[in-house]
């Protein structure tokens, strides 16, 4: 309790000693973790979108208007005996307009007011595997079907996101591990000048006897505190933008409705670790030098 | 409790600070190291206190060697000795309350206590009203005084003094020299460098210096 009394004091003394500087660390970490958390989001959206029945491995058929649904047996006989169909689901056009509005949430201008009537019913197809490649073949010959009007796979903006999943990924990694170096740096460079800007008090510590624990434990802490306030307000930042980008493209309001405690820890652990890793490291170079 | 084997210290190879020094001062002892400046007084405490190492020889406090242990023991054995430097080494920007508490801090000493240490020792040493002006801010005087209570604030079982009453008048320089003689009489071993006399030499070892060896 002693200790953590004494090192909440000298952190109060550093901060004081250079508000200004302390306010500009703070907001170059919300900043990082603010695209670390958009860089997060991102992949989730494309995660989402790649498990929405029109993506990578699986299409829809839709039914030829004015096909009676008595000939939906027929149909599904003829899709059993493709070998590039591993499975489908015959989904009639009130099913599909729910699906929609979950997808789409009931309130999206694009579902609100939809009469069933005017929506095809459906089939929504797995492809086998080894046709997954090549949907341009197995779309051909389910189109060949008689009673089948349309065949759609990977279209659109959703489409995109899900065959992009890898390519987001990937540039997720990047983009965080470029963050993290970042905002390590920064955190690194503001505890260093905070150490050189009070070496006497330091230095004098050290001949007293300080262990270095003592010495350098608030820089750490700040460091930590830095990077842990920073993910915070940049979180907060990251889930406005995303609920203005929501508003605007109501399509995206399924795909960034984040799971808010698993990105929060996500976030947040990120902005800690680069904290408290780079000041350790900027103390361990002051202890030594 | 302090020994010194033939120790020698050299500044840029040609610079003999101290040369083939063999001493040893009793725990609880009072002692004066005398002599002209340049002596060798300064460098005789610093070696004791871990700041500089031996050339040659051995410097041995609490029976550990200083120049074989490891940092972390040198920071031990740092913390229980007190040290009034020449230039006081206070840290400026602090307050006469932080300057002083500090040791205890370093110790780990709850708040209350460290609190309560510090406005007795302040007290007892006349700067209670000066208790948060800063350390830069201070008169010559009122640093020494400030340097002695930050040595000796922790109760430490060796203080090492160099020149502490160096430019005091001599009322202040009687009251200093009284301080030392009473943690002395409580068993704590005291070691003063000092190139004027004192009345207080009556009562302690004097050890000679000049160019860097001992006279008597």
């Amino acid at each position: 309790m002693t200790r953590v009394l004494t090192v909440i004091r000298l952190i109060g003394r550093g901060v004081r000693s250079h508000p200004l500087g302390s306010l500009l660390t703070l907001g170059a970490c919300s900043f990082a973790s603010c695209l670390f958390a958009l860089a997060l989001l991102a992949v989730g959206a494309a995660e989402k979108a790649a498990s929405l029945p029109v993506s990578s491995g699986s299409m829809v058929a839709y039914v030829k208007e004015g096909v009676p649904r008595t000939r939906v047996p027929e149909m599904e006989k003829a899709l059993r005996s493709l070998p590039q169909v591993r499975s489908f689901t015959f989904v009639p056009r009130e099913k599909g307009l729910e699906k929609m509005r979950s997808w789409l949430g009931r309130k999206s201008p694009l579902v609100e007011d939809v009469d069933p009537e005017i929506l095809p019913d459906a089939f929504e197809i797995t492809l086998g595997r080894e046709y997954a490649h090549r949907p341009e073949d197995v779309s051909r010959a389910v189109a060949a079907i008689p009673g089948i009007g349309d065949v759609r796979w990977r279209k659109g903006l959703i489409a995109v996101l899900a065959s992009s999943y890898d390519d987001i990924a990937a540039a997720a990694l990047a983009l965080g591990a470029s963050l993290g170096l970042t905002l390590g740096l920064v955190v690194f460079l503001s505890i260093r000048t905070s150490i050189a800007s009070r070496s006497q008090e330091v230095a004098v510590m050290r001949t007293l006897g300080a262990p270095g624990s003592f010495i350098f434990a608030p820089y750490v802490v700040e460091g930590a505190l830095y990077g842990a306030l920073g993910a915070a307000a940049g979180l907060g930042a990251a889930l406005a933008l995303a609920g203005a980008a929501v508003v605007r493209f109501p399509v995206l309001g399924h795909l960034l409705e984040p799971d808010v405690y698993r990105l929060a820890l996500a976030v947040i652990l990120f902005g800690f670790a680069c904290g408290v890793s780079s000041a350790a490291l900027a103390a361990s170079r002051s202890g030594n030098g | 409790m302090i020994t010194f084997e033939n120790v020698t210290k050299v500044y840029h190879d040609t610079v003999y600070a101290v040369r083939d020094i063999s001493l040893v001062i009793e725990k609880g002892s009072l002692c004066f190291i005398v002599g002209p400046s340049g002596a060798g007084k300064t460098t005789l405490l610093k070696l004791v206190y871990g700041l500089e190492r031996p050339s040659e020889g051995t410097v041995s406090v609490f029976g550990s060697d200083l120049s074989r242990i490891p940092r972390s023991r040198l920071q031990a054995i740092r913390r229980h000795t007190g040290f009034v430097f020449q230039d006081y080494r206070l840290v400026e920007d602090w307050t006469v309350y932080q300057n002083a508490a500090i040791p205890l801090e370093i110790l780990g000493k709850s708040p209350l206590y460290v609190r309560s240490r510090v406005w007795r020792m302040l007290k007892w040493i006349g700067l209670t009203h000066k208790v948060y002006e800063r350390a830069r801010n201070l008169s010559g005087g009122e640093r020494q005084r400030l340097a002695l209570v930050r040595a000796i604030i922790h109760d430490p079982d060796i203080v090492l003094a160099d020149e502490p009453v160096g430019g005091q008048d001599e009322t202040t320089a009687r009251y200093l020299m009284n301080v030392f003689y009473k943690l002395h009489r409580k068993g704590t071993t005291i070691v003063i460098a000092s190139h004027r006399s004192d009345p207080l030499m009556d009562h302690a070892r004097i050890v000679r210096m000049e160019h860097g060896r001992i006279l008597e």
